[in-house]
C-alpha cells in the first residue's frame, strides 16, 4: 500500500470524527447547576432558618420577661410553649450545621448551644445548687453546659408538677425565672452569631462541589446521631446500652419535646432533598443521574415522617407516658426508618461516585 | 430514551457493540483506537517496515480474527443478558464496608485531609489495587486446572488483534467483574469510612485518570502484531504491549500476567522483558497437559505439534469446550 492511498483512507476516517465526538460526550442538562443550588440553600434554609431562630429566642425573651412580673400558670403555660417552638427551630439550624465547615472558628457554636450527649456533666445538680445560692447568676452559670438550651428546659419544666415548678419560680426574688433570661439572652447572642455567619458568607457558593460533599457529611453525620442518639440509645436499641431502656437519655425529655425534635431534624432533611418551594440537593442529584437513590432519600424521609408522627400520636392521643413508649411497636418502626434513612445518604455518596460495574475491568485479559 | 422493539437504545448498542466504541469505560473506544493507530503509526515509520505487513487481509481476515470478530458480538450480548445482571454491585459492596467498619471501628467525623490530596490518593489506590489483584486473578487462571480451561478461550488466538482483548470466555468475565467489584468496593468503604464524601476519581471522560494514561499509550497494541518493545528499564515497571504479547506464545504463557504495572511480575517471579526477535506463533500447545501451557516447556514451540489452538475454530467451541473439558477433567479426577 502506498502512502498516498493510506492518507486517503485516514481522510474517510476523519469525516466521521465530529460525528463521534457529538454523540460520545455526555450532555448534561444545563437547568440546574450546582451554584444555583447552593445559593438557593444559603438563602432559603440556613440564613432563612437561622433568622427564623432568633426572631423565636426574642419571642421568648418577651414571654419571660412577662413571665417574670406575672408568675402564673397562664404565662408559664406560654413561655413553655414558646421554649419548644424555639427548641424545634434550633434543631432545624443545628441538623443542616454547615457553619463550622466553612469557618473552623464556628464549629464550636453548636457546642455552646446544646450539650445534649456531650460528656457526662450532670446540669441537674449544678442547676439545683444555682437555684440555692444567693450569688450573681453570671457567677453562677459560669459552666458553659449550664449557659445552654437544655440548662433552659431543665429550668423551665422539670418538676414534680405545675404548682411546684410555679412555686419554685416565685420563689427567692423569682431567681428560676431570671436565671431562665440569662440563658436565653447568651442563646439569643449565639444564634445571632450564626445568623450573621451566614448572611455574611461569602464561601459557600464559590466553594462548589466542595459544599456539596460538606453538606452529604453533615447529613451523615446528623442522621447517625439523630438514629443513634436521640432514637437508638433511649430504647436499648443501640450496641451502647442494649436492652437497657432510659427515658432520660432522650433528648428534651423534660419537656417532652424529644420528638417534636425529631420531626424538626427530618423536616430539615426534607426541606435539602424535597423542597417545593426551592431549589435543593434533590434537583440536583436528578440533572446528573442518580435519581433513583434521590427518589429512595425522599421516600424514606417522609416515611420517617410518618414513623414519628404515629410516635407522637401516641403520647398526644392516647397519653402513654414516655417509658412505655420507648418499648411500643411505633417506636421500632421509627428506629427501622432511620436506619432506612441514614443509609440511603450513603448510597446516594457512593453512587455519586459513578463506580460503574460494566467497565474495562471486568474484562479478561 | 429511545425504543426499539421494546429494547432501550442503550441496551441496543451495548449488545450490537456500539456501546463499546463510542463508551470511554471500553478499551475500544474511539479515540484509544485512534492513538494506538497513531502509535503503530509511528512504530512502522520509525521502523522503516511496509505497512503492507499490517493492513493486510491475511491478517484482519485471519481465520483467527474473524472468530474474534464474531465472538465479539456474542459476548457482547451475553455480558449485557447474563454477566451484568449477576454481578456483584460495587455500591452494594461499598456500602457494606462501610457498615462492618462503622461498627467495629466506631463511628467516627470524617478525617479532614486536603480534598486534591485524598482524591489523588484514592484514584491512584483503586489503580493499584485494582492492577494487583488484577494479576493475582490472571495467575489464578493459568495456575488453576480448571480455570486454565476457560482462560484458554482467550490464548487460542492465533493472530492478535485488539478484539482478541475481548475473546474472554463469561465465566472468566464473571470472575474479573466480581474481582472489580470487590477490590473497587473495599477500596472505596475504607476510603469512605476515613474521608465521608469529600472523593471523587481524578478521571478523564469519566475514566480512572491512570487506566485513562494506560489506554491512551496504547493498550490496544497489547492484542496487535505491533511489537512494541519498551526501554528494559520502563519494561520492569510497565508491561509493554511486546511483554504481553510473549504472554501469548505457547511457551510464554507463565509470564508476564500483569496489566498495567510489571511491577508484580517482577515482585512474584514472573517477569519476562522482551527480546529482539519478534515472536512467532501464539496460540496453545498441542498435547499440553492439563495445567495450563507449559508443563513440558523444555521442548520449545516446534511448529510442527502445535496447535490445540486448531480445537477453537467456531463460536460454539469458544463458549462450550471449556465446559466440556472441566468436566472431563473433574470425571478423570474423581476415577483417579
Ligand atoms: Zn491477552
Ligand atoms: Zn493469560
Amino acid at each position: 500500500m502506498k502512502w498516498s492511498q493510506l492518507i486517503n483512507r485516514f481522510k474517510k476516517g476523519i469525516i466521521y470524527l465530529p460525528l463521534l465526538l457529538v454523540i460520545s460526550f455526555p450532555v448534561y442538562s444545563q437547568n440546574i447547576n450546582q451554584e444555583m443550588v447552593l445559593q438557593s440553600i444559603i438563602k432559603n434554609i440556613l440564613i432563612k432558618d437561622s433568622h427564623h431562630t432568633v426572631v423565636q429566642a426574642q419571642k421568648l425573651e418577651q414571654f419571660l420577661e412577662e413571665l417574670n412580673h406575672q408568675t402564673d400558670n397562664e404565662h408559664l403555660v406560654r413561655v413553655q410553649k414558646q421554649f419548644v417552638v424555639l427548641l424545634q427551630s434550633w434543631k432545624k439550624v443545628e441538623a443542616l450545621y454547615m457553619a463550622g465547615n466553612i469557618n473552623s472558628d464556628m464549629l464550636d457554636v453548636p457546642r455552646y448551644i446544646d450539650v445534649f450527649h456531650s460528656g457526662n456533666e450532670n446540669i441537674e445538680k449544678q442547676l439545683n445548687r444555682s437555684l440555692n445560692s444567693d450569688k450573681k447568676i453570671d457567677v453562677l452559670l459560669f459552666k458553659n453546659s449550664t449557659k445552654s438550651i437544655n440548662a433552659l428546659e431543665y429550668l423551665l419544666f422539670a418538676s414534680v408538677n405545675k404548682e411546684q415548678l410555679l412555686d419554685s419560680m416565685k420563689n427567692k426574688n423569682k431567681h428560676r425565672v431570671k436565671m431562665a433570661q440569662y440563658i436565653n439572652k447568651v442563646l439569643t447572642q449565639h444564634f445571632l452569631e450564626i445568623e450573621q455567619f451566614y448572611k455574611n458568607d461569602n464561601q459557600f457558593v464559590p466553594n462548589g462541589i466542595k459544599s456539596i460533599e460538606d453538606l452529604v457529611n453533615v447529613l451523615i453525620d446528623s442522621s447517625y446521631k439523630l438514629l443513634t442518639w436521640r432514637v437508638a440509645e433511649p430504647a436499648g436499641l443501640a450496641e451502647k446500652y442494649k436492652g437497657k431502656v432510659s427515658k432520660s437519655r432522650l433528648e428534651y425529655h423534660w419537656s417532652e419535646a424529644s420528638f417534636l425534635a425529631i420531626e424538626s431534624i427530618l423536616h430539615s432533611y426534607k426541606d435539602t432533598f424535597n423542597s417545593e418551594a426551592f431549589m435543593e440537593l434533590g434537583d440536583l442529584g436528578m440533572s446528573q443521574g442518580v435519581s433513583d437513590e434521590i427518589n429512595s432519600i425522599q421516600k424514606n424521609i417522609e416515611n420517617a415522617i410518618i414513623k414519628n408522627q404515629l410516635v407522637i400520636k401516641l403520647m398526644k392521643d392516647q397519653s402513654m407516658p414516655l417509658s412505655q413508649v420507648l418499648i411500643s411497636s411505633e417506636y421500632r418502626q421509627l428506629h427501622k426508618s432511620l436506619i432506612r434513612l441514614h443509609n440511603s445518604f450513603y448510597i446516594l455518596l457512593i453512587e455519586a461516585l459513578g463506580l460503574t460495574s460494566k467497565i474495562i475491568e471486568a474484562d479478561g485479559d | 430514551m429511545i425504543e426499539i422493539f421494546g429494547f432501550s437504545h442503550e441496551l441496543w448498542w451495548e449488545w450490537t457493540g456500539i456501546d463499546y466504541v463510542l463508551n470511554p469505560h471500553k478499551r475500544i473506544f474511539w479515540l484509544f483506537i485512534l492513538s494506538s493507530f497513531v502509535i503503530a503509526f509511528l512504530y512502522v515509520l520509525y521502523k522503516k517496515e511496509n505497512y503492507n505487513n499490517y493492513f493486510n487481509k491475511s491478517f484482519w481476515f485471519h481465520p483467527s480474527a474473524q472468530l474474534d470478530y464474531q465472538y465479539f458480538i456474542l459476548i457482547s450480548i451475553i455480558k449485557s443478558l447474563v454477566v451484568f445482571p449477576l454481578m456483584l454491585s460495587v455500591t452494594d459492596t461499598a456500602f457494606y464496608v462501610v457498615q462492618l467498619l462503622n461498627e467495629f471501628l466506631g463511628y467516627h467525623l470524617p478525617f479532614n485531609l486536603n480534598r486534591n490530596a485524598i482524591i489523588f490518593l484514592y484514584t491512584l489506590t483503586l489503580f493499584i489495587i485494582g492492577d494487583f489483584t488484577r494479576y493475582w486473578l490472571h495467575r489464578w487462571f493459568h495456575s488453576s486446572d480448571l480455570l486454565w480451561q476457560f482462560h484458554k478461550v482467550h490464548h487460542s488466538a492465533e493472530v492478535l488483534t485488539p478484539f482478541t482483548f475481548y475473546r474472554v470466555h463469561p465465566i472468566e468475565n464473571f470472575l474479573f467483574g466480581l474481582r472489580y467489584a470487590l477490590t473497587t468496593g473495599i477500596v472505596t468503604g475504607i476510603f469512605i469510612y476515613c474521608f465521608g464524601a469529600r472523593l471523587q476519581v481524578m478521571d478523564v471522560l469519566g475514566v480512572n485518570l491512570f487506566i485513562f494514561l494506560s489506554l491512551i499509550l496504547g493498550a490496544n497494541l497489547r492484542h496487535s502484531p505491533i511489537y512494541l518493545r519498551y526501554p528494559e528499564l520502563v519494561e520492569k515497571w510497565f508491561i509493554s504491549p511486546a511483554q504481553h504479547q510473549y504472554h501469548h506464545t505457547p511457551e510464554g504463557a507463565r509470564k508476564n500476567y500483569s496489566g498495567v504495572l510489571a511491577l508484580w511480575d517482577r515482585l512474584f517471579g514472573s517477569l519476562h522483558v522482551s527480546e529482539e526477535k519478534k515472536l512467532k506463533t501464539f496460540g496453545l500447545l498441542m498435547n499440553e497437559n492439563q495445567s495450563n501451557g507449559l508443563s513440558n516447556n523444555n521442548e520449545p514451540s516446534s511448529q510442527s505439534d502445535f496447535n490445540e489452538s486448531e480445537s477453537y475454530k467456531k463460536l460454539t467451541d469458544l463458549l462450550f469446550k471449556p465446559f466440556n473439558n472441566s468436566f472431563n477433567m473433574m470425571i478423570e479426577k474423581v476415577k483417579l
